[in-house]
């Protein structure tokens, strides 16, 4: 959906007025000042030091109040008073400025669509002017190449002939790391263990499922380890996955149905950390609500694992209606402090409209943001290939450029490397309830 | 139910579980990791559970259900 231009149906807030005026007066000379308004406008005004203390209305009898600290009065004239006031502004030295009172408001966590609609039109507006000033494909400082140039229409436009727009704006391909010798478990439907793309890769597997095999009849498990690990030229372009030479773990937690429990889920991570994985990828949750405590269960299981050696990453959950003005409290268990919570943005690197955000008081933020609309990757076999969206495509980038993020710094510690996935993620414009501390950034 | 067991206990988890089972927990998993251990007890009374030596928290199980396959957002 393309966006109009600020400019075409600005839509400016009108400002609530009091009828009363603000008075600036000069410091060193507010007597003076008072004197000037209190005879041009033939009122009373007082002090605020001879009142009692949280006064904010002029006791009766008088016209105005002057809250000397500042050297600012508020007084009240009637409309034919106001006239006089900005004579004496104008000619008095001791009088520099006046305002008509304004009414305030507490701001509201969420803009309104309204005004979320007329900020993006403008910010899209100016992306375009900046940037329809530089041709397309532009070289950044570090001689990286920067894609997806914005249409001049609010959109960003990206060239996927040759690799997903994931990657491309998580830098992953241009990274020279590509996961060696770091192990990845994804744990979720499974996979295909048919499916061609990854004839040559080696694939440790294990079912959590009583009574079925890993093979993934559901294409959720599928899809999530292609994008953390898929290879750097698959079968059919655009390649899609991140970390092409990890060593890819296959946990089925979720049933052909896509259903599992905390006990096959925890049991996936036990075995993860048993097997050494430097990660393990949870494209998977239940929703939590408003003031709910993030599982000590999980939390205390996922410090575990961190300490030795194993950092947990989980989607934050798709259970927001954005364009309702809905933002859903991050699910469970990535609203675990000791767990990596991922939320998706779209190809405009907005944040996507599903996307849990770090609503809840009690736990539940969002640590990054990364890839997570029109996600292409593996699919069970015949389809072979799916775009799909939701934080649970977001979440295995994050693990793939983990695994990137392990071979570039061996030994560095599952802690540190939480730390350097949010430290290193590209700002965005978004608050960090919404994207944690940006767009996840390969290295 | 879902135990998580405290940090003190971690290397003796299998004491944990006896204790649990002398409880009327029945014993799924005892997952040495992570220190949980999985099982299911009958009867409303699992807080019984939570004040066994060794046991920092009792959790019920929760479920995780994807959305169908053909569903846009996963």
């Amino acid at each position: 959906m393309s966006r109009p231009f600020f400019g075409s149906d600005p839509r400016e807030p009108r400002t609530e007025t009091t009828g009363r005026y603000l008075v600036l007066l000069d410091q060193g000379e507010k007597q003076a000042g008072i004197a000037a308004v209190q005879r041009a406008t033939d009122t009373r005004i007082a002090d605020a030091h001879d009142l009692p203390a949280g006064t904010s209305v002029p006791p009766s009898g008088a016209d105005g109040l002057m809250f000397p600290e500042l050297g600012v009065a508020v007084v009240e004239v009637p409309p034919e008073g106001a006239a006089g006031l900005l004579a004496v502004a104008h000619e008095s030295s001791a009088v520099h400025v006046v305002e008509a009172e304004r009414v305030v408001y507490a701001t509201t966590a969420a803009p309104s669509t309204e005004s979320q609609f007329y900020l993006r039109g403008y910010r899209d507006a100016v992306n375009a002017l900046v940037e329809g000033i530089v041709d397309g494909v532009t070289e950044k400082p570090n001689g990286r190449a920067e894609h997806g140039a914005p249409n001049g229409m609010g959109t960003r436009v990206w060239d996927e002939s040759q690799s997903t727009w994931g990657l491309q704006a998580t830098a992953v391909i241009d990274s020279i790391y590509s996961g060696r010798g770091v192990k990845v478990a994804v744990l979720d439907t499974g996979f295909d263990l048919k499916h061609p793309d990854f004839a040559d890769r080696r694939l440790v597997t294990q079912s959590f499922v009583p009574g079925q095999d890993v093979q993934d009849v559901v294409g959720h498990g599928t899809h999530c380890v292609g994008t953390a690990c898929g290879p750097r030229q698959p079968g059919v372009a655009p390649r899609y996955g991140v970390a092409y030479n990890a060593d890819i773990f296959v946990g089925k937690v979720l049933d052909n149905t896509g259903r599992g429990t905390d006990t096959q889920i925890l049991a996936g991570i036990s075995w993860a950390v048993r097997n050494g994985c430097h990660i393990v990828s949870m494209s998977l949750g239940a929703p939590t609500v408003i003031g709910q405590s993030p599982s000590a269960v999980f939390e205390n299981a996922a410090r575990r694992a961190l300490d030795q050696g194993t950092l947990v990453i989980a989607a934050a959950g798709n259970e927001s209606r954005r364009q309702d003005g809905s933002i859903q409290p991050v699910g469970h268990p990535a609203n675990c402090p000791s767990i990596l919570a991922v939320a998706a943005v779209d190809e405009n690197l907005d944040v996507a409209l599903f996307s849990c955000g770090g609503v809840n008081p009690n736990g539940g933020e969002v640590n990054v943001a990364a890839p997570g609309v029109r996600v292409h990757s593996t699919w069970p076999m015949p389809s072979r290939y799916k775009a799909i969206m939701g934080t649970s495509m977001a979440t295995p980038h994050v693990a793939g450029i983990a695994a990137l993020l392990v071979e570039a710094k061996p030994g560095i510690s599952a802690t540190d490397l939480a730390d350097l996935l949010a430290t290193t993620a590209k700002r965005l414009p978004l608050p960090a309830r919404d994207v944690g501390t940006g767009l996840v950034q390969a290295p | 139910m879902i135990v998580t067991v405290d940090d003190a206990y971690l290397t003796r988890i299998a004491e944990v579980s006896a204790a649990l089972r002398a409880n009327g927990m029945h014993i799924d998993q005892a997952l040495d990791d992570i220190g949980v251990i999985t099982g299911s007890i009958a009867g409303t009374d699992s807080r019984s559970l939570a004040n066994v030596e060794g046991v920092k928290a009792v959790e019920p199980e929760r479920s995780f259900q994807l959305p169908p396959s053909d569903s846009p957002i996963q």
